[in-house]
C-alpha cells in the first residue's frame, strides 16, 4: 500500500487526493492485523492461514482480518480516485506505467478480496460467534479459493513494477517496451483471478470440469509472465549495449553487477524460474495430485513469494529509502550480501522443502513423530532447510540494520525520484491501453463463467453443511 | 484519442481480447465438460448432457435399488463437538490419573513402543467416543 501511495505521487507528480482516508486506512489495517494476531499468538485461532472450515476459531481472529481487507479497500478507492483525477486533468495523456500497473494490482485486490470477505462475513463469523453450529466447508473454501490465488498476483505485482519501471533506470537503461508491459499487467489482471479452483483438486465439491478449466487459465499465468521476462531481459540488454557491450553475449558482461538492484533483479529471475517451474507441476490436475498438500507447496510458495517476490521488495525498499530520508545511502556492499544471503538462505531453505514434499511429507501437521524410522529419509532434508532459514533470519536482520544506517547518514540532495522509461516512450496509446474498464469487465465476466456454476450448486444443495468444530473459541 | 470508443466492435483491442478470452473459455468449457468424461471408457455416460453433469459436479442420483436397511445399530454413542468444551478441574485430574494406565502400551506421549495404535494427534473427541463405545460394550 505505502509503496502504491509512493508511486502515485511521484508518477502523477501531484498531492495524494484523500491523504486523511489512507492514514484511516493504515489505522485499520495495523489494528486489525494487532486483533487477528492476538487470538492467533494465544493458541485460538489455530485455524491456519486458510481458515479452514468446519475449524473455527476465535471470532476476534476474523473480524481482525476484516479490518485489514477493509482497510486495504480503502487503498483501493483511493488508486482509483487519484488516478480518474488525473485522467480528468489531462485527457488523453498516457498514464505513466508505473501508475497503470499500480492501479490494476488495486482493481485486482479489490475484487478478488471479495471471496474471502463473503466467506468471512457469511459463513464463519455468524459460526464463531455462535448464531450457527454448522458450516458448508466446501462452498467456504470456494471462496477462499477465489481469493486464495490472485492474493499471490497482488503481492507479485509490485515486483514487476519494480522489474519494469525501477531495474531498467538503475542499470543505466530503458524499457524495452511500454506497451508491453502494459499487456503484462492486463493479463494478470483479467486471469489471475478465475484460477484458484487449482488450489482445490483434492476438494470432492468441485466437478473435475470446472477444475480443468481453472487449470487451462491457470497455465495461461504463464503468458504475461514469460513477456515479462522477454522484455526485462531486452531491457537489460539496452544497458549492457549502451554501457560498451558488444556480440551476442558481451552486453551481460557489461552489465553493473555490482549495483544491488541488478542483483536483486538477477537473482529474483532464477528464484522466479524454479518457483514457476514447481507451479506448472502445482497446478497440472494429474501432477498435482503427487504434490497436493505436502511440503513441496510450502517450498514452492516460500521459493515464488518469499523469494522472488520479497527480494524486489528489498531492492524497492533500497531504491526509496534515500529519497524518503534524505539521506546518503552507501552501504552498496552490505546490500549485496544481505541480497546473497538472501537467495542462498531461500534456495538451501526451499529446494530440501520440496524434496521431502515429493517423499510425501505432509505440510501443516501439528505433530511428527520424528522416532518413526519410516520418516528418517527426510530428516536430513528438514534439517538442511532449517540452515537455510537461520541464513535468512540473518538475512532479515541485515536489511534492517542496513535501513537503520541508512537513515542516520550524512544528509544529501537526492533529486527527484524517478521512474525508468521506455526506448520509444508513448505519446499516445490505445484507449485499451490507458483504461480499465475492458480489463474489469473481462475480470468479473471471467470469474462468474469459472465461479459461477459451483459456488451457485452447492447454495442451492442442500445437507452441505458440517458441525463446526471449535478451535480454542469460546463456544 | 478520446474519441476512440473502446467497447464497440470497430475496436480491435475490444474484439481480440474478448474473443480470446471467450474463445480459451469455450474450448476449456468443451475439453473439460464435454470431450474428457466422455473419452472415459469406464465413466457409463449415457448422453453429452450426461457428461456435462458429471464434470460439473452435479451429484448424481441414487441407484433405484432401494438401500439394506441396517439390522442393528453400529454405535450407540452420541458426541457433538460441543461436548468436551467446558471440562471441570476434577475431571481433568481423575482423566490424568488414569490415562497412566493407558501410557502403559500406548506411550507416555501417545507414541506406542508396543505396537499399539499411537493416540498422539488424536482429536480428544475421537477418544471420548471410543471410551463410551468401551463402556456401552462392557456393560452388556
Amino acid at each position: 500500500m505505502g509503496f502504491g501511495y509512493a508511486i502515485t505521487e511521484v508518477t502523477l507528480q501531484r498531492p495524494l487526493i484523500g491523504r486523511k482516508w489512507a492514514w484511516a486506512g493504515f489505522i485499520l489495517v495495523a489494528v486489525g492485523a494487532v486483533t487477528a494476531m492476538v487470538p492467533v499468538s494465544l493458541g485460538r485461532a489455530s485455524v491456519l492461514y486458510t481458515f479452514y472450515p468446519p475449524m473455527i476459531g476465535n471470532p476476534f481472529y476474523y473480524v481482525g482480518v476484516v479490518l485489514v481487507v477493509v482497510g486495504s479497500w480503502i487503498w483501493v478507492v483511493l488508486m482509483g480516485v487519484n488516478l480518474a483525477a488525473w485522467k480528468h486533468d489531462n485527457p488523453g495523456s498516457p498514464v505513466p506505467l508505473a501508475m497503470y500497473a499500480n492501479a490494476a494490482g488495486a482493481f485486482l485486490w479489490g475484487w478478488t478480496a471479495v471471496g474471502a470477505a463473503i466467506e468471512i462475513l457469511f459463513m464463519i463469523l455468524p459460526v464463531a460467534f455462535g448464531l450457527r453450529s454448522t458450516i458448508d466447508a466446501g462452498l467456504a473454501r470456494i471462496f477462499f479459493s477465489w481469493t486464495l490465488h490472485a492474493i499471490v498476483y497482488f503481492w507479485l505485482i509490485p515486483a514487476y513494477i519494480a522489474y519494469y519501471t525501477i531495474f531498467p533506470r538503475a542499470i543505466g537503461g530503458r524499457i524495452y517496451s511500454d506497451p508491453m508491459a502494459r499487456i503484462s499487467f492486463i493479463t494478470f489482471l483479467v486471469i489471475a483471478m478465475p484460477i484458484g479452483v487449482h488450489h482445490l483438486f483434492a476438494d470432492p465439491q468441485v466437478g473435475a470440469g470446472f477444475k480443468f478449466m481453472h487449470s487451462v487459465f491457470t497455465a495461461l499465468v504463464s503468458v504475461p509472465t514469460l513477456i515479462t521476462i522477454f522484455t526485462i531481459c531486452a531491457s537489460a540488454e539496452i544497458a549492457g549495449r549502451l554501457r560498451g557491450g558488444k556480440g551476442a553475449v558481451g552486453w551481460l558482461a557489461a552489465l553493473p553487477w555490482k549495483n544491488p538492484i541488478m542483483l536483486a533483479t538477477a537473482l529474483s529471475l532464477v528464484m522466479l524460474g524454479f518457483g514457476g517451474a514447481g507451479g506448472l507441476i502445482n497446478m497440472t490436475y494429474q501432477l498435482n495430485a503427487s504434490i497436493h498438500n505436502t511440503q513441496w507447496v510450502t517450498g514452492h510458495f516460500h521459493l515464488i513469494f518469499g523469494g522472488a517476490v520479497v527480494i524486489m521488495y528489498f531492492a524497492i525498499a533500497y531504491d526509496l529509502w534515500p529519497h524518503l530520508t534524505e539521506r546518503a545511502f552507501e552501504d552498496v556492499g552490505l546490500m549485496r550480501t544481505q541480497l546473497w544471503l538472501w537467495f542462498i538462505g531461500m534456495v538451501v531453505m526451499t529446494f530440501p522443502w520440496h524434496y521431502v514434499g515429493i517423499l510425501g511429507m505432509p505440510r501443516r501437521m501439528a505433530f511428527f513423530d520424528y522416532s518413526n524410522p519410516a520418516l528418517a529419509p527426510e530428516a536430513l532434508s528438514v534439517v538442511i532447510s532449517t540452515v537455510g532459514a537461520v541464513i535468512l533470519v540473518v538475512s532479515g536482520f541485515l536489511f534492517l540494520a542496513i535501513l537503520i544506517r541508512g537513515a542516520t547518514a550524512r544528509r544529501v540532495d537526492t533529486g527527484a525520484y524517478r521512474f525508468a522509461v521506455a526506448v520509444h516512450q508513448p505519446v499516445s496509446l490505445p484507449v485499451a491501453l490507458n483504461t480499465f474498464s475492458l480489463w474489469v469487465a473481462l475480470m468479473i465476466g471471467l470469474s462468474i463463467v469459472n465461479y459461477g456454476f459451483p459456488i451457485a450448486q452447492l447454495m442451492t444443495l442442500k445437507n452441505t453443511s458440517a458441525p463446526a468444530v471449535y478451535v480454542g473459541g469460546t463456544q | 484519442m478520446s474519441e476512440e470508443r473502446l467497447f464497440s466492435l470497430s475496436n480491435k483491442w475490444f474484439v481480440a481480447s474478448v474473443g480470446a478470452t471467450a474463445g480459451v473459455a469455450l474450448i476449456a468449457a468443451f475439453a473439460g465438460l464435454v470431450w474428457f468424461p466422455l473419452a472415459q471408457k469406464n465413466a457409463n455416460l449415457a448422453s453429452i448432457w450426461d457428461a456435462i453433469c458429471s464434470a460439473a459436479g452435479v451429484p448424481r442420483v441414487a441407484s433405484s435399488v432401494t438401500p439394506v436397511p441396517s439390522a442393528f445399530k453400529t454405535s450407540q454413542v452420541v458426541v457433538t463437538t460441543s461436548i468436551l468444551n467446558h471440562p471441570s478441574v476434577s475431571a481433568i485430574g481423575q482423566g490424568a490419573t488414569l490415562a497412566q494406565r493407558c501410557a502403559i502400551c500406548h506411550g507416555p506421549e501417545g507414541i506406542s513402543g508396543a505396537n499399539a495404535p499411537n493416540l498422539a494427534g488424536q482429536p480428544a473427541i475421537v477418544i471420548y467416543k471410543e471410551f463410551e463405545r468401551f463402556q456401552i460394550w462392557r456393560a452388556r
